[in-house]
């Protein structure tokens, strides 16, 4: 048969079934990409992890089950430290669910300016080093504090507030309650308006509206929220060494004491104890979130009230003013901190000077060679947050483009990905030093690899579901019709990816990029565990090497990093913005 | 391009569809919304695998080639213009991965395309800018431009308004024709079949149910679902009663209701067309002999409406059905009236002129022909 119009078509389709070499590469560009992060995340965390279950199993090469045995019989590691993290946990969960539903409701029932912005801020808390907030209860709350120096300037004696469980909680609250505000308000505004109005046709008060309609979709997010802060309260680390002291140490903290005196064997345990609880929760966390996913489109949300009414009424009045109270007790619990923190890093004994940052200087130019110096802190940060960027990024864009994909077996893939989150950096940590920088044995060598390498991989490992998670969500909202269009006009799919996909989420590869930037340099634990005793110290350890010693020099690093991680970001954004033209 | 076939396996969306599109024909599946009529668009593209089964384009197996390497031009229901590029740079997209025409750079084959879909002038404007009309036509001519052996439509025109739809259908119809291109195009809206195609496969649940010339379609439905999708129908089913002429007595009507006169000589051994299809061929092989159950359809618009009871007697001169019947409701559509009557406990719908109108409960007499009834199907 004669085709005028196919002849130049196939032409092309003969020449594609030749495969031209860049043809080959394109067609298996996505599926090599994801054998590669496969790889990556079974020789950076799933082996690490697996040698720590392994140390809590194995004696001198024997299965024995010996030092796990011995930690589970252990009246005051199973009572004591396992009873107490979860005791604290619990309370920060409390917390956290009091001080973030509040912001809910105001975000998502009130309009006033700066809500979008004030919406986007929710999200800083999460990724500000836990040092960070360490120092700044510190500055605020220590024995030379902000607080204790208000106190006496108004006569009042000093108070002595550090280490104490309280200040714990609030530090955990300052992380977790934004992320509960997150969930929830998003929860909330997507309830469909036209739901609460029919319930209100069909005769029910507005409390009752409430109650039957818009609470019972709430839940499921309070739920979520509450479960992912115990989750990451319960893995705390930095923030109960930093204020807890020994009365209030964590399982973390106890982890970390082991491994300081080369207990191996009883770090293990400990590790292996809390990663199964953690994972446990996160593994029916999962399975619930996945028992309530349904698609939701064309949901008109819930009209707004303006946060300043034209006019003033009684039944007005009430809720705005409960709404200023919880502005104070906001301001109180997330700036007061950071203030804090900067004033004392410029004050000392209620005089202004630069008599810390002078001693950073100092110690720069004199310190000992076991002493922690800023400017390599500053420089290890940097490189070790670039190279993060390197590999969590692709890692993460990867990801996210294949599961976007529905396909079956689809929750098992996103389950074994997303695992970094529910496992405490302490523990990956932990399995970097065993498994790779003492080395393994395999086709006959001895691999091993430096601390600096094994960092990098600790961060990347923690980094790279974030990027996931801010790059997967708008692919998902992404027309499939684009892709395919695209494809049909002779794309392969990672072409497509490139042209299309890429572009149009931008925004959030950015943010994705961003993210694993702030996170690498804020990572305290895995890093503290890989730089002990080597010069492969951060920021965070810098902090936290000062904290406790001297406020001044505590809170000057601790500034140094708010502005490195501050100027990272707009860096970041800009390149960005510039990359995409 | 010829022998198109689709297969699919037991439990999928497509069970056993086997198609033939010639080239350079308009080709219609239609059939409701989840019927697999867009499946089996998505396996010609290449998107999705068919579990078993061929696609064949013009001889080559399409098996594991993906959608880049098909040669084929995709329009979404949902446009799915490119966002972030101009329209032009969406049109010029498929250029990237193969030549343009002989003689021709992308630029003018880009103009040579907008012009095509009347859209000149348009390249460097957003698609954001521009109508749904206007944004689906630039689809169209992004499909087109890489010069695919198979344009694939989806669905192009459900998102758009009735009346801007007519117009563009005609249009995708002229373009068709003038690049001789061969088409597949898949709708849930039966007039729309109808009106544009050469062919049309009715699918319904995973199978096709008839395929055919549009008219062929809507005067012989072969089966049941055929008759009842396509436009307005009078189903009826029955048994055969001896009489002379033969006529079928109607399920579900009161004792001593009339019989629907039947469009065959005799009751007893008359031949009809194959597997009961009355229509162009009313000498094929089968017969149908009294008691047996048929399946028969009549167009509302060959349905006569005439005020008052049938006359003394029973039926017109000339083996036409005169049917007694009420008025149960009437729906005014402009150019026509449509009249939902009660005849003797079984609803029959008729269309007459728009100008007439008539009141409910009021008595009227149905004429029907027997050549406008339709055997559709034995039961």
């Amino acid at each position: 048969m004669d085709r005028p119009v196919g002849a130049a078509l196939r032409q092309r389709v003969n020449g594609l079934r030749t495969r031209s070499p860049t043809a080959v590469v394109e067609r298996y560009a996505l599926p090599l990409l994801a054998a590669v992060t496969a790889l990556l995340l079974a020789v950076l965390f799933y082996y690490p992890v697996a040698t720590v279950f392994v140390d809590a199993v194995v004696e001198g090469g024997r299965l024995t089950f010996g030092p796990l045995v011995e930690v589970l019989t252990d009246e005051f590691y199973l009572g004591r430290v396992l009873g107490f993290t979860a005791y604290q946990a619990l309370l920060s969960t409390l917390l956290s669910v009091l001080l973030g539903l509040p912001g809910a409701w105001v975000l998502a029932r009130f309009e006033f300016r700066g809500r979008d912005t004030l919406r986007s801020v929710t999200m800083v808390p999460f990724v500000v080093p836990s040092v960070l907030v360490a120092a700044a209860f510190y500055a605020t709350f220590g024995a030379s504090g902000t607080l204790n120096a208000a106190l006496s300037a108004v006569g009042l004696p000093p108070v002595d507030l550090l280490p104490s469980l309280g200040a714990i909680l609030v530090a955990h609250a300052f992380y977790n309650a934004p992320l509960v505000t997150r969930v929830v308000a998003a929860a909330w505004e997507s309830v469909d308006a036209g739901a609460v109005e029919t319930a209100r046709s069909l005769g029910a008060s507005r409390r009752r509206a409430f109650r039957d309609v818009v609470l019972p979709q709430l839940l499921p997010a309070i739920l979520t929220g509450a479960t992912l802060t115990f989750v990451f309260t319960f893995a705390t680390f930095a923030i109960p060494l930093a204020l807890g002291g020994s009365r209030y140490a964590t399982i973390e903290v106890f982890i970390y004491a082991a491994r300081r005196q080369l207990e191996y064997g009883r770090a293990a345990s400990l590790a292996a104890l809390e990663t199964g609880v953690s994972l446990s929760l996160m593994a029916l966390y999962l399975r619930y979130e996945r028992a309530q996913a349904t698609e939701r489109r064309g949901v008109r949300t819930l009209a707004r009230r303006a946060l300043w009414p034209a006019s003033w009424t009684r039944e007005r009045i009430a809720p705005r003013a409960a709404i200023a109270g919880y502005a104070v007790v906001v301001a109180l619990v997330f700036l007061a901190p950071l203030a804090s923190m900067l004033y004392a890093s410029v004050s000392a004994d209620g005089r202004l000077t630069l008599d810390a940052y002078r001693f950073l200087i100092e110690r720069q130019t004199t310190g000992a060679a076991f002493q922690v110096k800023p400017f390599p802190a500053i420089v290890n940060s940097l490189l070790f947050g670039a190279a993060t960027l390197a590999v969590a990024l692709p890692m993460g864009v990867a990801m996210g483009v294949l599961t976007t994909r529905r396909f079956h077996g689809r929750w098992l893939v996103d389950a074994l990905s997303m695992a970094p989150l529910a496992v405490s950096g302490i523990v990956v940590g932990l399995g970097l030093l065993r498994g790779l920088v003492f080395g393994f044995e395999a086709f006959g060598y001895r691999f091993t690899v430096t601390g600096a390498v094994a960092i990098v991989a600790a961060h990347a490992v923690a980094a790279y579901p974030f990027v996931v998670r801010t790059v997967a969500p708008p692919l998902d909202s992404l027309d499939r019709a684009l892709v395919e269009s695209a494809r049909a006009l002779g794309a392969s799919r990672a072409r497509a990816v490139l042209d299309i996909e890429l572009p149009l989420v931008w925004p959030g590869v950015v943010a994705g990029a961003a993210f694993a930037f702030a996170i690498s340099i804020g990572e305290f634990d895995a890093t503290v565990i890989l730089a002990e005793g080597g010069g492969t110290y951060t920021m965070p350890v810098a902090v936290e090497r000062f904290i406790g010693r001297r406020l001044g020099p505590a809170t000057a690093m601790g500034t140094v990093l708010l502005a490195v991680t501050a100027a990272s970001f707009v860096v970041i954004e800009q390149v960005g913005g510039e990359f995409r033209g | 391009m010829e022998d198109l076939r689709v297969e699919y396996g037991s439990t999928a969306a497509l069970d056993g569809v086997d198609l033939a599109v010639d080239e350079g024909e308009f080709f219609t599946l239609v059939g409701p919304s989840g019927c697999g009529k867009t499946t089996t668009l998505r396996c010609l593209a290449g998107f999705e695998e068919p579990t078993t089964g061929s696609i064949r384009v013009g001889g080559e197996s399409m098996a594991g080639v993906p959608p880049e390497a098909r040669g084929v031009g995709v329009v979404f229901q949902s446009y799915a213009l490119f966002p972030h590029m101009s329209v032009g740079e969406n049109v010029a997209y498929g250029l990237r991965f193969t030549e343009p025409p002989a003689g021709t750079t992308e630029s003018e084959r880009v103009a040579e395309l907008l012009d095509l879909v009347d859209l000149p002038g348009f390249a460097d404007r957003d698609p954001d800018t521009l109508s749904g009309g206007q944004q689906q036509r630039v689809a169209l001519a992004r499909a087109l431009a890489p010069e695919p052996r198979l344009l694939l439509l989806d669905e192009p025109m459900s998102a758009l308004d009735a009346r801007l739809r007519e117009r563009l259908r005609v249009q995708v119809r002229a373009i068709q024709r003038e690049l001789d291109i061969t088409t597949v195009y898949v709708t849930h809206d039966q007039e729309e079949a109808l009106a544009v195609s050469d062919r049309v496969a009715v699918i319904d649940d995973g199978r096709i149910e008839q395929v055919g010339p549009p008219r062929e379609l809507y005067d012989s439905p072969r089966t049941r679902f055929v008759a009842e999708f396509l436009g307005n129908n009078n189903v009826l089913i029955g048994e055969i009663e001896r009489s002379d002429p033969p006529s079928l007595r109607v399920e579900g009507t009161d004792d001593g209701t009339d019989t629907i006169p039947l469009p065959f000589g005799t009751a007893a051994a008359t031949p009809v067309g194959d597997t009961a299809n009355a229509g162009a061929d009313t000498d094929g092989g089968a017969s149908h002999s009294a008691g047996e159950r048929l399946v028969v359809c009549v167009r509302p618009g060959r349905v006569r409406v005439r005020r008052g009871a049938p006359r003394a007697g029973r039926g017109g001169d000339d083996g036409n059905a005169a049917l007694s019947a009420t008025v149960e409701s009437t729906e005014f559509l402009g150019d026509a009236t449509r009249l939902h009557c009660d005849w003797g406990g079984v609803d029959l719908t008729a269309r007459t002129d728009g100008r007439r109108s008539f009141a409910v409960d009021e008595a009227v007499t149905l004429g029907v022909d027997p050549e406008d009834v339709r055997v559709v199907e034995r039961e």
